[in-house]
């Protein structure tokens, strides 16, 4: 499975706070929510209603202003944004709602014109462009509908033109299948992973629907105003494969790979660049993602090259077993893409798994050091 | 192009908007109606000055109005005549007479216009030309415009006046309307006859016409200096604005016409706004989604205003076409002078442009309360 | 019981929302005032074309044949009325002198019309209880009654005040109340001994002949001996006649009559369109619970007569909100124009008639256009 280019955070949620009501009747809805999102990267939002899912989602809409904290689309700072630049802020990102919200009263082409209408895209194509987003959704016939006259998943998909027109950068969905079917909810779907893949749009999702889960890169879960857990569902994924291939991580159960997995983070360096220097503390455990990496010991006697690994090996458990600082010095070979476990989950999962344990024992003694 | 959307939403359910601007229609319809009589009763009030050629006038400090004047001293005329500028004053007498039909026995009441044979106080050069056939006593020009109370008369034929046999040499169209039901014009002589002949040292106005370059408010001015107290001078604009007046703020009719024009106003502007209040509510939705869409708040706005235009303009369309029947109706039915002329069409298409300002100030605040952030 | 209950419910399904609620009786009394409005107007100039006719108090009034109506100044001579006299059944019988005339303000010295009216002070036939009281008064030369709802043109007036009648001195002796009309602004009233001291004015020429019936005559029998008498000299109408000639005369020839009817009618309309639209929407938000009514078992006429009640509860708050703004209308044009403006308990009830009459037909066609579009069948 190949991995993801390097991405760029497109949403930062950093330290938010929020209340309702005044005086007696203030309520805080959300405590200290930190949140990074990149470009490309699909979030679905989970938690039971009230754990203020929804409203972080208007926060990072610009539907409401941000009290406490600071949110930033790209470069710009959402925290004391003048209305009508919260205004314009909005005509970057699609909304897609649980009620549609089309306008009664206008054809489906009509509807989708209205986004089309606030951007810079050049009048005689508005009619072209709206069609055609409509007949990627499999309305090229129900262009001249009213909304009254289509059905349920039909008006979704006119919401979804709506909001995907402009092309934005930042799609927010409030329960986009809760109303369809299967298979309607199914293209939906695939729709968001193909414009995060092709235009690299971020794409939040708060939704009950088990069936989509599988769509996201990270499923972001709230609880009680706070994000509890934010899992990386693809990345896990990829590190599992990976990790898979390593020797030592063979006799894991799936469950107990993907625990790991999920404590791993990426990291990239450069051709030649040094990733663990001998003679350093040593507080991280290395998986080789991608390229190489040559170890090399020194000595009196001058630097010795000890072992070239390449995808799939990995270099740093001896110093967090011992607690003894670095015996080697780890450089990039070309790009490298690695996956690291800290020190602290390094060895909550050693202790945890027998196995992974033996493992190890047994590849301490192969290396013999 | 921008999508209209005031306009799709507009006709979206037609037959709902078609109840609402019925309503408002009917509203509109009324003003016409009452709007309609009180400019011909205000029209209809100065016809006789409008029908008079002079430019300055002479009236006694105690007139009401053409109808009820009170005669004052002839000498007045001649002192005026000495005035430079003047060129001519003509001694003009009405009163109210009793017309009899000698031939149906019919009897009707009618105004009674006394002027010198000689004197061509008329614009209609007509009505000066025939002056001349009256000059003989108890001969008269009639009215054509008479109502039918006054019976078949001919040219040529007798009348009686007053209780005195006239012969009419001659007729005239003026239509008198709501102040009496037909006229006749005679000499002064013949009025005197018979009006009473205490009339002859009097007059009931002094029609004042200037010379060639004269400036009217210089000689208004001179002529009030010079006259006594117990007469005023007055330009034409002055006194048919006056007649006005009297009619509209005195008289009862003109005042229940007034009250029933603004009762009709507020209740179009309140119709309006229900319909628009509702359209709005119902619409709560849209229009958060155009907020959340990043359409500002004034583009918002303007959909709402115009709606309300197009209410406004769907209602005034009918009422205007059903107006122009109504007034033709009323036209035959009572010979009423109701005429849908532009400045009336234009002044109620200004009431209901009225309307939909104060209706749609008043429900825009529905629209600002549309909060994008409750559509998640 | 069953009713109450019914109707306690049309209440609370419409007043779950006030503002709505209050929104509609507010739509509803415009109508209502429209419709007071019109009304008014109306009654205004056919009540006050009336206001001497039906104060006068003979049990017949002979008129000539050809008065059209009280203003016409068409009389008759003297000597008829004496004919009339003698017929068996008449226990009297007097001259009313009429003359539309000029009644100088006493103030600025403006003049205005006024209705001068000379009537025998022994036996007067008019129903003006000042006529009694101030009999003796009214004997002096050149003293009259002045109406003290005159409109205000004609200056401010008191007992003792003197002005001029058609150039006449006269001396205010008492105040009585009348009122003006479309033709005058006033009345002033006097013995016919005074009257006949006005210029122009002849004893001979009679307006109006006032005849009081013996006690037991039989009105018809003696109306018809005095026709026989005089011919068709004369034309012998009871009170009732008269005020019914002065009215017809107004509305017939004054186009006002038309438009005030018609004002009438658009109150009407107006208020049916409206009650239809605040309905229509009422049902239709609510048809989810007329739904579950009649899951519930209630027959349609149960949810038929519900929306009635809607329309009933809908009339009856416009109507009173309409009936205090009418009420404020009235008051102010009695001051503008002077005429009575009378919101009396009839004229109240039928624009309340009128009022429910609207709803309800609004409610009916609310409830068709439902059942027409509505696909669950509730109706």
């Amino acid at each position: 499975m190949p991995l993801p280019p390097p991405r760029e955070v497109a949403i930062t949620v950093t330290g938010v706070n929020h209340h309702y009501g005044r005086g007696e009747a203030r309520k805080q809805a959300l405590f200290d929510n930190h949140l990074a999102i990149h470009r490309g990267e699909i979030v679905i939002m989970t938690g039971p209603s009230g754990s203020g899912k929804t409203t972080l989602l208007t926060l990072i809409g610009t539907l409401r202003g941000v009290q406490e904290g600071s949110i930033r689309i790209d470069q710009t700072e959402l925290a004391g944004l003048a209305p009508p630049d919260q205004v314009r802020m909005r005509r970057n990102i699609g909304f897609i709602f649980q009620q549609h919200n089309l306008l009664d009263a206008i054809s489906a082409r009509q509807n989708v014109r209205l986004a089309l209408e606030l951007s810079a895209a050049p009048r005689r194509e508005h009619n072209q462009r709206a069609d055609a987003i409509l007949g990627t959704l499999g309305l090229a016939d129900r262009v001249h509908y009213k909304p009254r006259n289509l059905s349920g998943g039909q008006r979704q998909r006119v919401a979804i033109a709506r909001a995907l027109v402009n092309q934005p950068r930042i799609i927010l969905a409030d329960e986009p299948t809760a109303a369809l079917d299967k298979d309607s909810g199914a293209i939906v779907v695939s729709l968001l992973r193909r414009l995060a893949d092709e235009q690299g749009s971020s794409v939040m999702i708060v939704t009950h629907d088990n069936r989509i889960l599988n769509v996201a890169d990270r499923i972001v879960n709230m609880v009680d105003g706070r994000i509890v857990s934010d899992i990386r569902v693809k990345e896990t994924m990829v590190i599992c494969a990976i990790l898979k291939r390593c020797e030592i991580f063979k006799e894991m159960s799936p469950s107990d790979l993907t625990d790991v997995a999920q404590k791993m983070r990426e990291e990239r360096f450069a051709n030649g660049a040094t990733i663990i220097r001998q003679g350093d503390i040593g507080d991280k455990f290395y998986v080789i993602a991608q390229g190489r990496v040559h170890i090399q010991v020194e000595s009196a006697t001058g630097t010795r090259a000890v072992a070239s690994l390449a995808e799939g090996g990995f270099f740093g458990e001896v110093a967090l077993l011992r607690d003894q600082p670095r015996n080697a010095t780890a450089q990039a070979d070309g790009e490298v893409l690695a996956y690291t476990l800290s020190k602290a989950d390094f060895l909550a999962a050693v202790r945890a798994h027998r196995s992974f344990e033996a493992q190890l024992s047994a590849q301490l003694f192969h290396r013999g050091g | 192009m921008r999508t209209p959307i005031a306009w799709f939403n507009s006709i979206d359910q037609p037959r709902r908007t078609a109840t609402a601007v019925g309503g408002m229609c009917f509203a509109l319809l009324l003003i016409f109606m009452q709007a309609g009589f009180l400019g011909a009763a205000r029209v209809n009030v100065s016809i006789i000055y409008q029908a008079l050629d002079f430019d300055l006038l002479i009236h006694s400090r105690a007139y009401l109005t053409l109808q009820r004047s009170d005669p004052f001293d002839r000498l007045r005329l001649a002192q005026a005549a000495a005035v430079p500028g003047v060129a001519r004053v003509s001694r003009f007498l009405i009163d109210s007479f009793g017309w009899r039909n000698p031939r149906t026995g019919s009897t009707a009441g009618g105004m009674m216009l006394g002027v010198a044979s000689t004197a061509p106080v008329f614009l209609d050069p007509a009505i000066n030309a025939q002056l001349a056939t009256v000059r003989p006593t108890l001969t008269a020009l009639i009215d054509r415009k008479s109502r039918p109370s006054y019976g078949p008369w001919e040219v040529g034929g007798k009348a009686v006046a007053n209780g005195q046999p006239i012969t009419l040499t001659g007729s005239y169209e003026l239509g008198l309307g709501l102040i009496s039901e037909g006229s006749i014009i005679v000499s002064d002589d013949t009025y005197e006859r018979l009006q009473g002949p205490w009339n002859s040292g009097y007059a009931q106005l002094g029609l004042i016409k200037l010379a060639p370059g004269a400036d009217r408010e210089r000689v208004a001015a001179e002529l009030r200096a010079r006259l006594p107290r117990d007469v005023v001078v007055v330009t034409k604009p002055e006194i048919i604005q006056r007649e006005q007046h009297y009619f509209l703020s005195v008289k009862p009719v003109g005042i229940m016409f007034q009250v029933g024009m603004i009762v009709a106003f507020a209740a179009g502007a309140a119709i309006l706004y229900q319909i628009l209040s509702s359209e709005m509510s119902n619409r709560i939705a849209e229009f958060a989604t155009l907020k959340a869409l990043g359409y500002p708040i004034t583009s918002i706005y303007g959909i709402g205003i115009q709606q309300g235009l197009i209410y406004a303009l769907l209602a005034y369309l009918p009422a205007l076409g059903l107006a122009a029947v109504l007034y033709r109706v009323g036209r035959d039915l009572s010979g009423f002078p109701l005429h849908l002329d532009a400045g009336r069409a234009a002044f109620v298409l200004a009431l209901a442009l009225a309307m939909c300002a104060f209706a749609a100030f008043l429900s825009l605040w529905k629209i600002r309360r549309a909060d994008p952030a409750s559509l998640f | 019981m069953w009713f109450l209950r019914q109707f306690l419910l049309a209440w609370r399904m419409l007043s779950d929302r006030p503002a709505r609620l209050t929104l509609s009786f507010v739509g509803v009394a415009f109508a209502v005032v429209i419709m007071f409005a019109e009304l008014g107007f109306l009654n205004g100039v056919t009540d006050s074309s009336i206001n001497l006719a039906v104060r006068l108090g003979s049990d017949l009034v002979v008129v000539h044949p050809q008065q059209e109506h009280l203003k016409s100044g068409v009389e008759f001579p003297l000597f008829h009325l004496q004919q009339v006299r003698d017929v068996p059944g008449v226990a009297a019988a007097r001259p009313l002198y009429t003359s539309g005339n000029y009644w100088a303000n006493p103030q600025d010295g403006s003049r205005n019309r006024v209705l001068v009216i000379g009537v025998d002070l022994d036996d007067p036939m008019l129903r003006i209880p000042e006529l009694a009281t101030l009999r003796e008064e009214l004997r002096a030369p050149d003293t009259v009654l002045f109406d003290r709802r005159a409109r205000l043109e004609l200056g401010v007036v008191q007992p003792g005040t003197r002005s001029r009648v058609a150039g006449h001195p006269v001396r205010v002796a008492g105040l009585f109340s009348l009122g003006p009309n479309f033709a005058y602004e006033g009345h002033v009233l006097m013995s016919s001994r005074n009257f006949l001291r006005l210029p122009n004015q002849r004893a001979e020429d009679v307006d109006l002949g006032m005849v009081r019936l013996q006690p037991g005559a039989d009105p018809e029998t003696v109306r018809r001996r005095i026709q026989e008498r005089v011919g068709a000299r004369l034309e012998v109408l009871t009170a009732a006649e008269v005020a019914l000639r002065e009215r017809t005369i107004t509305t017939r020839k004054a186009p006002v009559g038309i438009v005030f009817g018609l004002g009438l009618l658009v109150g009407f309309a107006i208020g049916t369109v409206v009650c239809y639209q605040i309905l229509f929407n009422e049902v239709n938000d609510h048809l989810p619970q007329f739904a579950m009514l009649k899951a519930l078992g209630h027959p349609p006429r149960f949810l038929i007569v519900l929306v009635l009640f809607d329309a009933l509860i809908l009339s009856l708050g416009g109507f009173l909100a309409g009936w205090l703004v009418g009420r404020g209308l009235y008051a102010f044009l009695e001051r503008q124009t002077a005429l009575e403006m009378d919101l009396s308990t009839p004229r109240a009830l039928l624009v309340l008639a009128l009022t429910s009459g609207m709803c309800l037909l609004a409610g009916w066609l609310a409830l068709k256009r439902v059942a027409a579009s509505d696909p669950a069948d509730l109706f």
